[in-house]
């Protein structure tokens, strides 16, 4: 049972023409955001470019049936489908936060372009952004970690906590009024976020009835008790849960630091949400540079053999030899020093450590390509001496034709299941390579950053612990969500594990 | 056997050559000496007269590849890349840049340290991942089994710097059982290492409890299960002596393949706990910028890791009688 | 009469998803005596293997018992707790299985792996189960067991596996031994040799043999009883004698009528319409009904239930129902004859299509520091062969002789070490690469295995049309799409069937697609390599008749690359038969099948199991097993394992020798011949 009319034909139709809306519904987007004046640095172009990849994947694969029918299967997965919708939220934030302008600044002759480079994202956080404090202060605290001297009205001077700038500072008594008011904004929050849930689906649901000339209720109650074929409930109802979390982020956002503020008093909600665009363009764009280097050199190897699997396979074996992480430093070093003897070259520090990204995006992908090519070269030496293999060259096909058309799209599943596995794998390691000082940038917003920055101020008594706290648990439910994701795409597209499956 | 060895050997040779280049590519030419100096001195108005007597403290005052100003064989030897990149061939690893230390010396000393935390770190993992994957097995097809694969994946899922913030916070700070920190000489140091190796354990016990139970369930599957089971054997001696001998093959030899590179120590680690292994050697040698350093613990690493795939195939052979050398 | 050993009463097993279960085994009923043989028949996937795992309870993790009793001296198997099924598992019933070569675990010496049964029931430990085990290894027929004893399982050949598979199951000296397909993946010569081995070890202990198996032939030799299994369950039972001279069920005709034999080749062999139905459903009548020609209204409607039939025998037939006219029955024996006979193929005086001179295949076997070639493997030693147009020339041996590697140097798939390849008068061996793409079109294909020799990610059009493209065949796809529905028309299969992708189609339809591919570009040789060896017989006489058919309407020639002779008997014209990498004997199909003279040749042919007890032979048996090509015996290849070896036989490989002007062979029994 889908969601779409059972009659042959228009289904396929449909699901095109929704297609089409959303490429086109894409396409004014960037047109609008291109009259904005945009800034696209070196990372957003790519991951246009990958998101570009992925569009052009996706309608391949819809004319694939060996691709088409496990990622149905994914589909059909609660788990991964819930995971997929965590995973479009994380997306989304880190497409907003690609999307970069040069923002336009009020001066007393009126309004100019600043020469400064923010987001979408930093546009729509601005009150996120601009609300520092002075210094360390908890998760919904009215008061500063730290005491100061401070001069009372009547003049005497008190060591005392102050009260924050902004956390909480419309309330008259924080220590009375403060649950009260948590409680009903959030409440106020939920029901606002359940409202708008409500309506979005109701609607769709009714424009889709509609469309089919078939009851709403009947429809309604089929998503509900998860009687159709793409478990909508699990899908509708992890995107309702998120979008009520943005509600309450929203509106208590702008009255407390939900996630208290660092040293410098910057609010740390608003570096965990940045940071989340760091975290997913190294998970994704090492993959996008690795990628056509393990195909190509992989699956040469596997079929050509020869000097020209010795040659790859010399290449493969000394570049796995070095370990990573002193691969990674030693040419993250390097990179350092060019940057530091070529500081002219970078005309902002947005700029400097884009390039640092990428950088590191590449280095990590030439110490992780190798591990996927070894498995290819292997899946493509064995499909070489296949039956259909000898059978196309009985025919006189052509080397290339036959690499295209037999030996690729019988590695695909390989190639799909590491990508998938290997994301989670790369989010982390950003982490404990920022760690040791050779990650991003150290102006850039990551988790790694901000763990890094936080661990010191764990000797504090109280302890400071907001930032690992807000760090790690932004970090676990994006790699949990890739984990739980990736199990079942690799079930899906493992054909040892369908052979079992089916059986004798 | 000897044949085969020799054989594997002359195989690294020009693998060990590879990494040498690559390393001297990129810590010679990517950047130059002269960049470097710069880099090490700091501040921004240097005059190059302390970047050449820092290149000649250190003897990168030399040209790269060829001396045209010597003669015979010196015009050759007498270059940076003999003297920093093929010394190496030979574990002469020179003197630090930062503190013009003894670098073969200090990777002696520190050696120790490492491999206390690491063998317990990988022995202690090694058994409790195989009896609790043993045990998921044992167990399969139930809802233990299932939850069991969940607890995996949520256990991947964190980051492993969080296992040892939470871990020296919980243990040294809210119990004080232990130091967090430190290091000692002798049987004191076993209260410094039973933190970092409980963390290590813990921290793994996701990702190879997964593994080892894939492995125990591929052999499940033989054929020659079903044969064992239907000659009348027990459960726990079909176990032990069909599957858990025939997945030990995988398993081992993924383990013989780390053993050398145990040397290195885990950077994260030593550098949280406050060991002086080779691990907080690079980390102080990364944040220093000292190359010398980093190009020897490349080169080193390279070494050691060669070396474990010549010991994976050897202990292949050795595990394994279907593998035969020729 | 003795009393039953085993009793199964309507058992029944099910497999996977409860929601959509595959119902294995649905109600088998059968009981085995002590010191009988009783044969389990039946076609892949209807069951039979399932049943046999059940008696043990060793079903797969997805499989559950729905319903049923079995009952060894009375009592049930599958209400005992499970540490009293494993004092009957090896001790009262043990079981051999199919592939020898996975039962076995890799990492323990045979000897251990016998021990353990030993240690297991007999409670002996140390020298004395040692002793034991060389004993049983000495009782199956393994010479020198005290060094085979400590050797690992990859050191011993499959026959020798087997037969320590076999030591294994009497180890525990049971009173019933179930053998699963024991002689399937086994040569025809180590076939004999194994069922020979398990008639003697019966004779020997007085244990009931079940013995499950597709094969005719070895039910005709050794069973005692028979029952046929269909779709998961038992369709006819009854005793040999009665089941070889009347079979009474129309599937078990059928069956019959669908082996190749050499009186059946003047026409086209019975065969069975579709394959057998998928065992998700629920059958509401009899289970053949779909594919059976003498279905009867009642056959949709009500299941049969068991009939008399003659003697002991009992059927599960409609037909066999008193009460259903006797006429039908006649008419029912009327129907297998076969048709009409067409025109014979050309007469083959003509100038050879294919002509393949001293055809050296070798493999360079390396070794020590500097990877120094220090031996070879003789896969193809010079094999020389001619096929005239329209005729079929089979090229028979057994499994690593050299066959399919012969066939796929001919089509230079392989790089050749010596030799000529003929086609059409061009010299394929010296031909640029791309000249010789152009050619590849007339020389084509068939891989022993459907399943693998499809891209399982090309639609069945596509890989139709595969050819075409490759070589300029059809101006346009509109023209080649067009092309490609005459071929699947050609080959018996509807051609909507162009959107869909090879795993939705049976074994015998992949073939069928498989043979449209090749005719795609028009050959005019087709080297089929064991075409039929992968399928049911009732499915190999479907894909037989085709070849035949296409022959006669395309003249085409065949290189048929094959172990099975009854095949050879019913589609070859000329015969060559192979041995360690050397053709032994050649002749027309007459000379060498009925008046062989290679001493392999006759015991080849002596081991292949008869269904007709007339044509039965005395059994040559061959010591020994295929030597290993990379070191083949010195003089005549064979003269280690020929009965009538003679001292000149270790010196010289023997010449050519011709016997008629049709027929030559090398052996030196008939002349040194010239080489």
């Amino acid at each position: 049972m889908t969601l779409w009319p059972a009659q042959p034909g228009r289904p396929v139709a449909l699901r095109d023409r929704g297609l089409l809306f959303l490429l086109l519904l894409a396409a004014v987007c960037l047109a609008a955001y291109a009259l904005w004046r945009p800034v696209v640095l070196w990372t957003d172009g790519l991951l246009f470019l990958l998101l570009g990849v992925v569009a052009c994947f996706v309608v391949y694969a819809r004319r694939q049936e060996h691709l088409r029918e496990p990622w149905r299967q994914v589909a059909r997965s609660r788990v991964a489908m819930a995971a997929a919708v965590v995973l479009a939220a994380y997306a989304i934030i880190a497409i907003l936060d690609s999307l970069h302008f040069h923002p336009s600044i009020k001066t007393a002759g009126g309004n100019v372009v600043s020469p400064a480079v923010v987001s979408v994202l930093d546009k729509l956080l601005r009150p996120l952004r601009e609300h520092t404090e002075t210094t360390y202060s908890a998760p919904f605290a009215t008061h500063a970690y730290a005491k100061e001297m401070m001069e009372r009205p009547d003049g005497t001077r008190v060591r005392d906590y102050p009260r924050l700038r902004y956390g909480g500072a419309h309330l008259a008594d924080p220590d009375r009024d403060e649950a009260a008011d948590v409680l009903q904004t959030a409440a106020v929050a939920v029901i606002e976020g359940g409202a708008a849930c409500a309506l979005v689906i109701g609607g769709a649901l009714m424009f889709i009835a509609l469309l089919r000339r078939q009851p709403a209720g009947a429809l309604l109650r089929r998503v509900l008790a998860g009687r159709t074929d793409v478990p909508w409930n699990v899908v509708l109802g992890t995107a309702s849960l998120i979008v009520v979390l943005v509600f309450v982020a929203a509106h208590l956002g702008g009255r407390y630091h939900l996630f208290g503020t660092d040293k410098v008093g910057q609010d740390v909600f608003y570096q965990a949400l940045k940071s989340i665009r760091t975290g997913l363009l190294i998970g994704t764009l090492t993959t996008l540079v690795m990628l056509p280097f393990a195909i190509l050199l992989g699956v040469m190897a596997g079929y050509f053999r020869g000097w020209v699997d010795d040659v790859i396979q010399y290449l493969y074996t000394t570049l796995n030899s070095v370990p990573g992480v002193l691969l990674i430093a030693a040419a993250v070093l390097m990179l350092q020093v060019y940057m530091a003897n070529h500081a002219d070259s970078f005309t902002s520090i947005e700029q400097r450590s884009d390039l640092r990204l990428l950088f590191l995006c590449i280095i990590l992908g030439i110490t992780s390509w190798t591990g996927l090519c070894r498995l290819l070269r292997g899946e493509a030496l064995k499909l070489r001496e296949s039956d259909f293999v000898q059978a196309a060259r009985a025919l006189g096909v052509g080397h290339f034709v036959l690499l295209g058309r037999h030996i690729v799209p019988n590695v695909m599943h390989i190639v799909m299941i590491t990508v998938v596995l290997d994301f989670s794998g790369l989010v982390l390691a950003e982490a404990v390579l920022s760690y040791i000082n050779i990650g991003v940038d150290p102006a850039m917003n990551s988790w790694g950053n901000m763990i890094n920055g936080a661990r010191l101020e764990m000797a504090r008594d109280p302890v400071v612990w907001w930032s690992l706290a807000a760090a790690f648990s932004f970090m676990f439910v994006l790699v949990l969500a890739a984990n739980l994701f990736a199990d079942v795409v690799r079930d899906a597209f493992d054909p040892r594990l369908r052979r079992g499956g089916r059986g004798t | 056997m000897i044949a085969y060895i020799l054989r594997r050997v002359a195989y690294a040779v020009p693998i060990l050559i590879g990494v040498n280049l690559l390393t001297f590519w990129l810590f010679f030419f990517v950047n130059s000496p002269d960049d470097m100096a710069r880099m090490q001195l700091g501040t921004k108005h240097v005059t190059q007269a302390a970047v050449e007597q820092w290149k000649r403290e250190r003897g990168y005052d030399r040209p790269l590849l060829w001396n045209g100003g010597e003669t015979g064989w010196r015009r050759f030897t007498d270059t940076i890349f003999y003297e920093k990149s093929l010394r190496l061939f030979v574990f002469d690893f020179g003197i630090s840049d930062s503190d013009n230390r003894d670098i073969g010396y200090d990777i002696r000393q520190r050696m120790g340290p490492s491999l206390a935390i690491q063998i317990p770190g990988l022995l202690a993992g090694l058994a409790v991942d195989l009896s609790l994957a043993l045990l998921v097995v044992f167990f399969r097809g139930t809802y233990l089994d299932v939850w069991a694969v969940v607890l995996c994946v949520v256990l991947i899922s964190i980051s492993g710097l969080f296992y040892i913030i939470a871990g020296q916070f919980l243990a040294g700070k809210l119990l004080r059982w232990v130091p967090i920190s430190g290091f000692g000489a002798g049987w004191v140091s076993i209260k410094f290492i039973i933190l970092p190796v409980a963390i290590g354990v813990i921290a793994g016990i996701g990702s190879g409890v997964r593994i080892n139970r894939t492995f125990f369930l591929e052999e499940l599957g033989r054929d020659f299960v079903r044969t064992a089971r239907a000659k009348g054997l027990d459960e726990r001696r079909v176990m032990i002596r069909h599957v858990l001998r025939n997945a030990l093959i995988p398993i081992l030899t993924g383990v013989v393949v780390v053993l050398p590179s145990l040397f290195l120590g885990c950077l994260v680690t030593e550098s949280f706990f406050g060991i002086p292994g080779l691990g907080s050697y690079t980390i102080n040698a990364i944040a220093a910028q000292d190359f010398a350093i980093v190009r020897a613990m490349v080169f080193l690493g390279s070494v050691l890791y060669i070396l474990g795939l010549l010991l994976t195939d050897i202990s292949y052979t050795l595990a394994d009688p279907r593998i035969r050398l020729g | 009469m003795t009393a039953p050993l085993l009793e199964v009463e309507g058992l029944r097993v099910h497999l996977g998803d409860p929601a959509r279960p595959v119902r294995a085994v649905e109600g088998v009923d059968f009981m085995l005596r002590r010191g009988e043989i009783f044969a389990l028949l039946g076609e892949s996937g209807c069951g039979k293997s399932m049943t046999a795992f059940a008696l043990l309870r060793l079903l797969p993790p997805s499989g559950r018992f729905i319903a049923g009793s079995v009952r060894l001296d009375g009592r049930d198997l599958l209400r005992l707790p499970e540490h009293a099924m494993r004092e009957v598992r090896g001790r009262r019933i043990a079981m051999i299985f199919q592939e020898p070569q996975t039962a076995l675990n890799p990492v323990m010496t045979a000897g251990a792996q016998i021990e353990e049964v030993l240690n297991c029931h007999r409670h002996l430990r140390g020298a004395a189960a040692r002793r034991r085990t060389v004993e049983l290894l000495a009782e199956v027929g393994i010479p020198d067991p005290e060094r085979r004893c400590d050797e690992y399982p990859h050191q011993l050949s499959g026959g020798m596996k087997q037969r320590v598979l076999i030591a294994m199951a009497l180890a525990g000296e049971p009173d019933i031994l179930i053998a699963d397909e024991p002689t399937t993946a086994l040569d025809v010569t180590i076939q004999a040799q194994v069922l020979e081995l398990l008639r003697r070890l019966k004779q020997k202990t007085g244990m009931a043999v079940l013995l499950i198996t597709h094969d005719l032939g070895v039910v005709a030799e050794m069973a005692d009883r028979v029952a046929v299994m269909y779709a998961g369950h038992i369709v006819e039972q009854a005793d040999r004698e009665t089941f070889f001279r009347s079979p009474a069920h129309p599937y078990t005709r059928r069956l019959f009528d669908s082996v190749p034999t050499l009186d059946k080749r003047a026409g086209r062999l019975a065969v069975i319409a579709g394959a057998v139905p998928p065992l998700t459903q629920v059958f509401r009548g009899c289970r053949f009904e779909s594919r059976c020609e003498l279905r009867m209204d009642v056959c949709a409607e009500q299941p049969p239930r068991w009939w008399a039939g003659e003697g002991t025998q009992r059927v599960r037939c409609h037909l066999f129902d008193p009460k259903i006219a006797a006429g039908v029955r006649v008419t029912a024996a009327a129907a297998v004859t076969p048709a009409a006979a067409p025109a014979m193929a050309p007469p083959s005086d003509q100038t050879p299509l294919l002509s393949v001179r001293d055809l050296k295949v070798h493999f360079p076997i390396q070794r020590g520091l500097f990877r120094r070639t220090v031996g070879r493997v003789y896969a193809v030693d010079g094999v020389s062969l001619d096929i005239a147009p329209g005729r079929t020339l089979a090229l028979v041996g057994e499994s690593g002789c050299g066959k399919t590697t012969a066939g796929k140097a001919i089509v230079q798939l392989l790089p050749l070490t010596a030799g000529r390849v003929r086609f059409q008068g061009r010299e394929l061996t010296q031909i640029d690469a791309r000249r010789l793409r152009r050619l590849r079109a007339d020389i084509q294909f068939i891989f022993q295995d459907p399943y693998a020799a499809m891209n399982p990610r090309m639609m069945v059009g596509d890989i139709v049309a595969e050819g075409m493209v490759a070589q300029g065949i059809g101006a346009s796809r509109r023209e080649r799409m067009q092309r490609v529905d005459e071929l699947l028309q050609q080959v018996g299969l509807p051609p909507d069937i162009k959107s869909r992708y090879p795993h939705e189609f049976s074994g015998g339809q992949r073939q069928r697609i498989c043979i449209a591919r090749a005719l795609a570009v028009n050959p005019r040789l087709i080297i089929c390599d064991e075409p039929t060896s992968a399928l049911d017989v009732s499915v190999q006489a479907q894909i037989l008749n085709l070849l035949k058919e296409l022959q006669d309407r395309r003249g085409l020639s065949y290189l048929f690359i094959t172990h099975n002779l009854a095949v050879v008997e019913y589609l070859a014209h000329h015969v060559a038969v192979m041995y360690l990498g050397r053709i032994v004997e050649h002749g027309t199909v007459e000379d060498v099948l009925q008046r062989p003279q290679h001493p392999y040749t006759r015991a080849l042919l002596s081991a292949v199991p008869q269904i007709d007890p007339r044509t039965r032979r005395e059994v040559i048996r061959l010591a020994g097993e295929l030597p290993s090509p990379s070191a083949p015996p010195r003089g005549c290849h064979f003269h280690p394992r020929c009965p009538q070896a003679m001292p000149q036989c270790r010196a010289t490989y023997p010449g050519k020798v011709a016997v008629s002007g049709s027929h030559s062979v090398h052996c030196l029994l008939y002349g040194p011949g010239q080489s």
